[in-house]
């Protein structure tokens, strides 16, 4: 009888934190899981739009950024702000590509978007210049890039293609494919392949983003690739990294009055046989490397070449 | 009155427990610093006034910081023991012709107050002052303690410090080029490697200057054979068995023992910091076995490592080991009888 | 009033940080940056309220030979509530500390109330304990912060301060050591202990 009752508490104490545990998991884990798609999924939209927006690519319609759902000029015109949405930009691009804006951003920057918006209606580009402040730019091009559709489709080892439907990925023989994170699952087991979305701009296929991931001096390096299908980058966005503090760790570092990593802003507009170092590697290419962090410049480099090498091989016959 | 300097011929000297004579430490410091003249002359002829800065820079922090920390807390200043003038030169002769002097300055207040003041002044201390000043910058500013200055000759404008070229170091270049020996040795002769015309440390480059330094403390009885010899021979052995057959260079199974001698800080690290008294063993063997664990990780470091240089590491890493070497080789108690 | 003593002491002469050199993983790992230093601190100290409130109930019930294995649970879910609200509300903060927000299970200062007060004392002084114990910790952290982000980074609070050319060292984990020496030192010595 008396070995029993600390069993019998220690299961009570334990069943009731996993209680309030799970409830507490119920409430968080769609946050997080939302947090975290929503972070790839703009960084994948803001790599395959230029830096230099040219309206005549961007089909008329409404665009907004957060997605507040309103879909035609009708909307535009009626739309009223939205409860719990603080900071929006419409766009409406109407058929004589005349662009038409509400928004509701703080005050300093308002007076920028007014003054961007004449800008625009001139010289029908949306560049940083042409806006006058960065964060009012980064939201045109966010809004914007709400425009690009992406088409899934999962690239198996043997170079298999499976474009992604309503139902998931399934194969010609009727076999499903689970993709969990970066593991590809088919019927319980791990088959290798890679998710690569195909971004389509005004109904025009322009580019793919893809993940690679290099491993650095210290860690993982994920990061999301842009490429054209004649094999150009168009943009590359390291995800997370946690190398050194001061060499390393400056693969993201944002230099002063700039507003994009120096360090991968270099790889815009390269071709594959031009991602090398510009010292210290296989062949003299194109990228200055971090000063005293060769591991971590050459770890990049080489993770985004092979992942456009690669790219082409699957896809460049149809470019 | 001659001092005696060859301590081993006169007394037994061994581990604790003894009675510590201090009158003998300016004189030990004296011979360091004669035996350092040809270095810093070397260092002189070939990076010029920049040198002569950096140096000065590093001995007046030194020595004020120490004289301000002894005053500071209440104990005998002892500045004139030239101890502190010691870990100033040999911290001047690990750095970078080219660091901005303030960076210089740091280094030296480091390494006597961290490496040295905190554990109780001389004698205390368990890692070698000079390179935790060393390690310190290194990880402080990296990029200016791998930014290297070009050999010049003495009346051109780099000599006089207007204008700096700079380029990598031997090892760099090793490392860079993924230890292709045949890349090197294109560029790197031995001639210039041990002579010093190449791109390093202020006193690391010219191995030459250092050896002669590293005889004179030899014949002057300040330091013992054991750790030099140990630490450079496994370092050529190393490299002999591991480097030796390298393709494409003429004098194939020289070049890279000898260039892993000349090279980087271990003709200085081997002569002048692995031998300091206080943070190395007492006892022959447990000398041996620190230079032989040195060279070992001298040669992994460089192999291996992260870092183009390992001789400041390897150092400080066998400097931890010493307690335990000196446990390990104690001489008997007399009157011992040994287990069966 | 003892409420007030308890929460003091914890600060000053129980101070877990310089005084028991406890919990010293986190503290050293954190104090690359104050707004990390305060983050942890406050995560830490909600633990250290909720896990003494809940282990001072229940320290009647609790069986002496199981109690280790029930506080570490108790400690453990409110360290996971923490977490998964920090994950969810303050992304940013918990991206920054990473795997530490979940290593304050096995922190030692936490267990180590929970052993040695919060199992003694009835729930209102164990409060005080918490949030003593709890400001204590930060307190240090911070003060360690300060130090290393101002002569690391040239930054307080991710201001910049002006300083051109920070020594690297001070958040890289020797700083923190040394750092972490000097403090002690001064405590020591400014609180009279030999």
């Amino acid at each position: 009888m008396k070995g029993i009752w600390p069993i019998l508490a220690l299961t009570i104490v334990a069943v009731i934190s996993g209680a309030v545990l799970s409830w507490i998991w119920d409430k968080t884990n769609p946050i997080i899981t939302r947090m975290d798609r929503e972070k790839e999924e703009i960084a994948r939209r803001m790599l395959v739009v230029p830096e230099d927006i040219d309206l005549s690519m961007i089909p008329s319609g409404v665009y907004s950024w957060p997605n507040l759902g309103v879909k035609d000029r009708n909307g535009f015109e009626s739309f009223k702000g939205k409860e719990g949405v603080q900071e929006y930009l419409l766009i409406w691009i109407d058929d004589l590509k005349k662009v038409h804006v509400k928004y509701n951003v703080p005050k300093d920057k308002a007076k920028f978007i007014e003054k961007a918006v004449e800008a625009i209606n001139k010289s029908m580009k949306i560049t940083p210049q042409i806006c006058g402040d960065w964060d009012v730019y980064q939201l045109f091009k966010k809004a914007i890039s709400s425009t690009v559709n992406f088409k899934k489709v999962l690239v198996l080892a043997d170079g298999t293609k499976i474009e992604a439907s309503k139902d998931g990925f399934i194969g010609k023989d009727g076999q499903k494919y689970v993709v969990k994170g970066d593991k590809v699952f088919c019927n319980g087991k791990e088959v290798k392949g890679k998710v690569y979305y195909i971004a389509y701009l005004g109904g025009k296929r322009v580019a793919a983003v893809f993940k690679v991931e290099p491993v650095g001096y210290s860690s993982k390096l994920p990061t999301l690739v842009a490429a054209t299908f004649d094999g150009t980058v168009l943009g590359i966005k390291i995800l997370s990294q946690s190398e050194t503090p001061g060499l390393g760790a400056r693969c993201v570092e944002i230099k002063e009055g700039e507003h994009e990593p120096w360090f991968q802003k270099q790889f815009s507009g390269l071709k594959v046989d031009e991602i090398y170092l510009t010292e210290k590697d296989e062949k003299p290419g194109k990228i200055h490397q971090i000063t005293a962090s060769t591991i971590t410049s050459r770890a990049v480099t080489k993770g985004v070449r092979e992942g456009v090498q690669e790219f082409l091989k699957m896809f460049g016959k149809e470019g | 009155m001659r001092i005696p300097y060859n301590l081993e011929e006169r007394f037994k000297v061994s581990s604790s427990p003894h009675v510590r004579k201090s009158w003998t430490v300016r004189s030990v410091m004296l011979d360091v610093l004669i035996a350092l003249i040809p270095a810093v002359l070397a260092s002189w002829y070939f990076f010029g006034i920049r040198a002569m800065l950096v140096e000065l820079v590093c001995v007046l922090a030194a020595v004020l910081s120490e004289a301000i920390v002894q005053y500071l807390f209440f104990e005998k200043v002892t500045v004139d023991d030239l101890s502190a003038v010691v870990t100033g030169l040999l911290l001047a002769m690990c750095l970078p012709p080219s660091l901005p002097l303030w960076i210089a300055a740091v280094g030296s207040i480091v390494a006597i107050i961290i490496g040295k003041q905190v554990f109780g002044g001389l004698g205390n201390n368990p890692f070698n002052p000079a390179h935790v000043g060393r390690a310190v910058l290194l990880a402080s500013w990296p990029v200016y303690m791998t930014t290297w200055m070009v050999p010049t000759k003495p009346g051109t404008s780099q000599w006089l410090g207007t204008d700096i070229v700079t380029s990598a170091t031997p090892l760099g270049m090793l490392k860079e080029s993924g230890y292709n020996w045949a890349v090197v040795a294109k560029k790197v002769s031995l001639w210039d490697l041990w002579i010093g015309n190449v791109g390093g440390s202020l006193g690391e480059t010219s191995a030459i200057a250092i050896l002669i330094g590293g005889l004179y403390l030899l014949w002057r009885g300040v330091i013992t054979w054991h750790i030099p010899v140990t630490y450079l021979g496994t370092v050529f052995l190393l490299s002999l068995i591991f480097e030796g057959p390298a393709k494409h260079i003429a004098d194939a199974v020289v070049y890279p023992p000898l260039f892993h001698l000349a090279a980087g800080g271990l003709m200085i690290g081997a002569w002048f910091m692995a031998t300091d008294m206080v943070t190395t063993p007492l006892s022959k063997g447990g000398r041996i076995a620190f230079g032989i664990g040195a060279g070992v990780l001298v040669f992994l470091i460089r192999k291996f490592g992260g870092y183009p240089e390992g001789v400041c590491y390897s150092i400080l890493i066998m400097n931890a080991f010493t307690p335990l070497l000196d446990r390990i080789f104690k001489p008997k108690t007399f009157g011992e009888v040994t287990q069966g | 009033m003892r409420f007030f003593r308890i929460i003091w002491d914890g600060i000053t002469k129980e101070n877990q940080v310089f005084k028991a050199a406890l919990g010293l993983c986190p503290t050293l790992a954190v104090s690359t940056s104050v707004e990390n230093a305060i983050g942890m601190g406050v995560a830490a100290t909600l633990v250290l309220i909720g896990s003494n409130f809940v282990v001072s109930l229940i320290r009647n019930w609790v069986p002496k030979q199981v109690r280790i294995p029930i506080f570490i649970v108790v400690i453990a879910t409110f360290v996971t509530a923490v977490d998964l609200t920090m994950h969810a509300y303050f992304p940013a903060l918990h991206e920054k500390l990473g795997i530490f927000v979940p290593l304050i299970v096995v922190n030692c200062i936490i267990l180590g109330r929970a052993e040695a007060f919060a199992s003694k004392n009835n729930p209102f002084y164990s409060i005080a304990d918490g949030i003593g114990i709890g400001i204590g910790f930060m307190l240090g952290l911070m003060l360690l912060a300060t130090f290393r982000e101002v002569l690391g980074a040239g930054t307080f609070l991710g201001k910049s301060l002006g300083i051109k050319e920070p020594a690297l060292i001070m958040i890289l984990p020797p700083g923190a050591f040394l750092t972490i020496g000097f403090l002690m030192a001064f405590f020591n010595w400014a609180g009279g202990d030999k």
